[in-house]
């Protein structure tokens, strides 16, 4: 009886894992047949004649797909053995003036060196009137005509030279407005709509835009590298957030309705809606299968809860005004939160400083306070119904990665 | 089957057990940790509000010192200063409670307070107060500085160094001079006459006359003296000068000899420099009090540029012995010297931390001059600048900052005096009332 229990459930076991690992459940399914079509060449004439009707659209495709289209743009030396590059990417979206980094002698250069490139793509109505105009069909193109012309931009690699900042934080920052207010966040400014129900109440806020940052210290040796490098000039970025009307404020919330229509999405978000939009997001991905209980009181913090804390407080870990010495420590701060997720000053404490005399550990020690005081004097949007898990913190604060910046 | 069932469960378990170990260790007991790898580097923003003036004959310079010491921490990269019109809250009383919530709301996370007393035959006493606005309290003790009224700018520096070595944990170096060569005329007829200022600048003065051409002013550890070249002769040879009654002499002038880059050593008491005889350039210590002469090098190469380590242990020198200049380090006794500069390009003029840790130096390489500093072995080379020309570097007395000639280019060309962080930031020029050359940091004035 034993024995056949014991093959059994090893038949069992066996056949569980196998379906699990590696049967046929899982298998991935066959490679589609390929299709095959008949085609059949148009001449240059009959193409002309039909797309004689739309060229409108040449302004909106990105690059020439066929060499019948390059024919139609002006002609430039070169540009029927110029390969095709189908995969460009669509031209550089025009920039709000004052996000743009004044980069325009660097891509002047860069541009300058690519003797080998298509003809000019549709140009951005923004940077319109700054451009020579197009070349005779039959005339060459010389190099300092070439630099006007706008090309799509590629893709931002990692590789790209780090342009010199004042402020060196782990992501990138171009340069804003001179004019814009200087914020931790970006904010984009809002003006009271007078259409819109209730838009006096809604308070007009100046648009502020976080320093220029970048990622490492560029010397001024390293920035003429930079000038030369052939890299990407201009980071791919996520276009800024359309104006909307501003949401009209419901004098008083309805419950029932409140629950039935999610609200709109702010126009601006302050630090802490940054925060807790982070952790909202993050929460939803973490979100325990159906059947699972949903996160109560004692509920451990989730990761993205724990990341959002740690980057609240890495924005404001400024390691600029330290000494050398005081980069090397790596301290250890204990602090207790209040249930409405602010740190408690007086709760402050060094828990162990290595790396550094009495002194620099003095010095890391009042830099990690200033972070976690700083940054979260409105709170630290932590889930109120966990509170017990975040009741105390002890933040280690350990600037090796920075030191090499 | 009730067997499988038992397999089963056992299986799904295990899985359990595998998958979910991050989730029962957050449950533990104890604080939650975190640990914060990633931070900023920018200036830490700060606020100066004028000093309280505490009689009538002090409120001219009450505003001035907090000008001073506003202008030392910007200077610095390191800090950025609110500007007054920004503040909310006015400092009406030294001793009156610091309105904390208004300096936070204009993002102070430093503040100054000071004031500023005369009192009889003219003693200016000055104080200040330093706190960490988002902690709400004050960052170490206030202090006071008693002086003349003539040196009111020197107690203004005295009070940015206590702020910066507060907050950054840095050695100050703010209330220290710069001996360099000013240089007036066209650059075919150029004068150059030796002169000293604060290292901001300020308070410049003369030291020596316009009628011979005089190179590479260095002071001694104490600051009270300055070895410098002088073409007074028509050959190149060593002067030393005493800053303060600005008498002069020459040393060791031996007849058919050149000699020129004189440094002290750190005791203050023996001089290295290099001494060329025929179509060799070797390096020499001097020994001031006995003028007994020792040779430390004698290759048949051009050695010279020496620089004592602050220990004064070792000597880092340039020499073209392999066959482009590069720096060496040997004992201060001489013997074998030891090549430390393996880059691209030509090294030369090295100048050792006052801390001891790194050397900096200037370098050549693609039709382009740098200043760059290095450790003392070699490794972690990183140059600051590139320009047409630059060179010469000196040290602050803290080893943070380092201070440099550079030239512009074409017939107008003329010298003038930079400084540049030692992380290759903060690079700017330091106003001199003419061009400028050949600087040399002076230690922390005492």
């Amino acid at each position: 009886m034993q024995t056949g229990v014991k093959i059994s459930g090893a038949l069992h076991l066996g056949a569980i894992l196998w379906v699990l690992l590696g049967g046929t459940l899982f298998r991935a399914p066959p490679p589609a047949d390929m299709q095959v079509s008949d085609v059949s060449i148009l001449s240059e004439s009959e193409f002309a004649a039909l797309v004689s009707d739309a060229p409108e659209a040449e302004t909106v495709l990105p690059a020439p797909e066929t060499p019948e289209v390059a024919a139609e743009a002006p002609a430039v030396p070169g540009a029927e053995s110029a390969p095709q590059r189908p995969e460009v990417a669509a031209p550089a979206p025009p920039q709000p003036a004052e996000a743009e980094p004044d980069m325009s002698g660097a891509r002047a250069r860069a541009e300058a060196e690519a003797d080998d490139t298509p003809p000019p793509a549709p140009v951005p109505p923004a940077s319109e009137d700054s451009l020579p105009p197009a070349p005779a069909p039959d005339a060459p193109v010389a190099a300092q005509d070439r630099e006007g012309l706008d090309r799509p931009q590629p893709p931002a690699l990692e590789t790209a030279a780090p342009r010199p900042a004042e402020r060196v934080a782990p992501e990138a920052t171009p340069a804003p407005d001179p004019d814009v207010a200087r914020a931790e966040q970006a904010t984009e400014a809002t003006a009271p709509d007078p259409e819109a129900e209730a838009a006096a109440a809604a308070e007009p806020r100046t648009e502020a835009a976080p320093e220029a940052a970048a990622t490492e210290i560029v010397t001024e040796a390293e920035e003429g590298e930079a000038d030369r490098a052939t890299a990407p000039l201009r980071t791919a970025r996520p276009r800024a957030r359309p104006d909307r009307p501003a949401p009209s404020p419901d004098p008083e919330p309805d419950t029932e309705t409140t629950a039935a229509e999610p609200d709109p999405a702010p126009e601006e978000e302050s630090p802490e809606d940054a925060i807790a939009a982070a952790i909202a997001a993050d929460m939803a991905n973490d979100t325990p299968p159906a059947g699972q209980p949903a996160a109560r009181s004692g509920t451990p913090l989730t990761g993205g809860e724990r990341e959002a804390l740690r980057v609240a407080v890495q924005d404001c870990w400024n390691l600029g005004s330290l000494s050398s010495a005081a980069q090397r420590v790596v301290v250890t701060v204990g602090v207790s939160m209040s249930p409405d997720g602010l740190p408690i000053v007086d709760s402050i404490r060094q828990i162990s400083a290595t790396g550094g005399s009495g002194g620099a550990a003095q010095q890391a020690y009042e830099a990690a306070r200033r972070a976690i005081i700083r940054c979260g004097r409105d709170g630290y949007g932590l889930p109120p119904e966990k509170y017990d898990q975040w009741r105390d913190i002890e933040m280690t604060f350990n600037p090796e990665r920075m030191r090499t910046r | 089957m009730r067997h499988l069932a038992t397999y089963l469960l056992a299986l799904a378990l295990s899985t359990l057990a595998v998958a979910g170990p991050g989730a029962q260790a957050q449950g533990r007991d104890g604080p939650l940790r975190i640990e914060i790898t990633e931070g900023v580097i920018e200036p830490l923003p700060f606020a100066v509000p004028d000093f309280v003036a505490e009689d009538g004959r002090a409120r001219d310079l009450a505003a001035q010192i907090a000008d001073v010491v506003a202008a030392d921490l910007a200077g610095t990269g390191l800090f950025r200063e609110i500007p007054e019109n920004a503040h909310i809250s006015r400092v009406t009383s030294f001793d009156s409670p610091v309105q904390f919530s208004d300096w936070k709301a204009i993002n102070a996370q430093a503040l100054v307070t000071g004031a500023v007393a005369t009192g009889a035959g003219g003693r200016l006493t000055v104080k200040f107060r330093l706190f960490d606005v988002f902690a709400e309290a004050p960052l170490g003790e206030g202090l006071q500085f008693q002086g003349s009224t003539g040196s009111w700018r020197r107690m203004a520096h005295k009070v940015s160094d206590a702020v910066y070595s507060r907050i950054t944990g840095e050695a100050p170096y703010f209330d220290s001079r710069v001996v360099f060569v000013s240089e007036t005329g066209p650059k075919n007829d150029r004068r150059k006459r030796l002169a000293v200022m604060d290292y901001d600048g300020a308070n410049m003065q003369y030291l020596t006359g316009d009628q011979s051409l005089v190179l590479a002013p260095r002071f001694s550890p104490d600051g009270r003296r300055v070895l410098y070249t002088s073409y007074e002769t028509g050959f190149p040879r060593i002067n030393i000068l005493d800053v303060t009654t600005v008498q002069r002499r020459a040393l060791d002038d031996q007849p058919g000899t050149m000699s020129f880059a004189p440094r002290f050593a750190p005791d203050g008491r023996t001089v290295v420099f290099s001494l060329n005889r025929g179509a060799n350039t070797d390096i020499f210590t001097l020994d001031l009090a006995s003028g007994e002469r020792r040779r430390l090098t004698s290759s048949a190469a051009i050695e010279t540029a020496p620089s004592f380590s602050p220990d004064g242990r070792f000597v880092v020198f340039e020499s073209d012995r392999s066959g482009t200049q590069q720096l060496y380090i040997m004992s201060a006794s001489g013997g074998e010297a030891r090549r430390i500069s393996f880059g691209k390009g030509r090294y030369g003029t090295p100048v050792w931390s006052p801390r001891g840790d790194m050397i900096a130096f200037t370098k050549q390489n693609a039709g382009r001059f740098h200043i760059g500093v290095m450790r003392t072995d070699g490794s972690e080379e990183r140059l600051l600048t590139s320009s047409f020309l630059d060179e010469g570097p000196t040290w602050a007395p803290n080893g943070r900052v380092v201070m440099f000639t550079r030239e512009t280019a074409g017939a107008g060309g003329a010298p003038a005096l930079y400084s540049v962080d030692i992380s290759g930031r903060n690079l700017k020029r330091v106003p001199t009332p003419n061009a400028a050359s050949d600087p040399n940091w002076s230690p922390l004035l005492e």
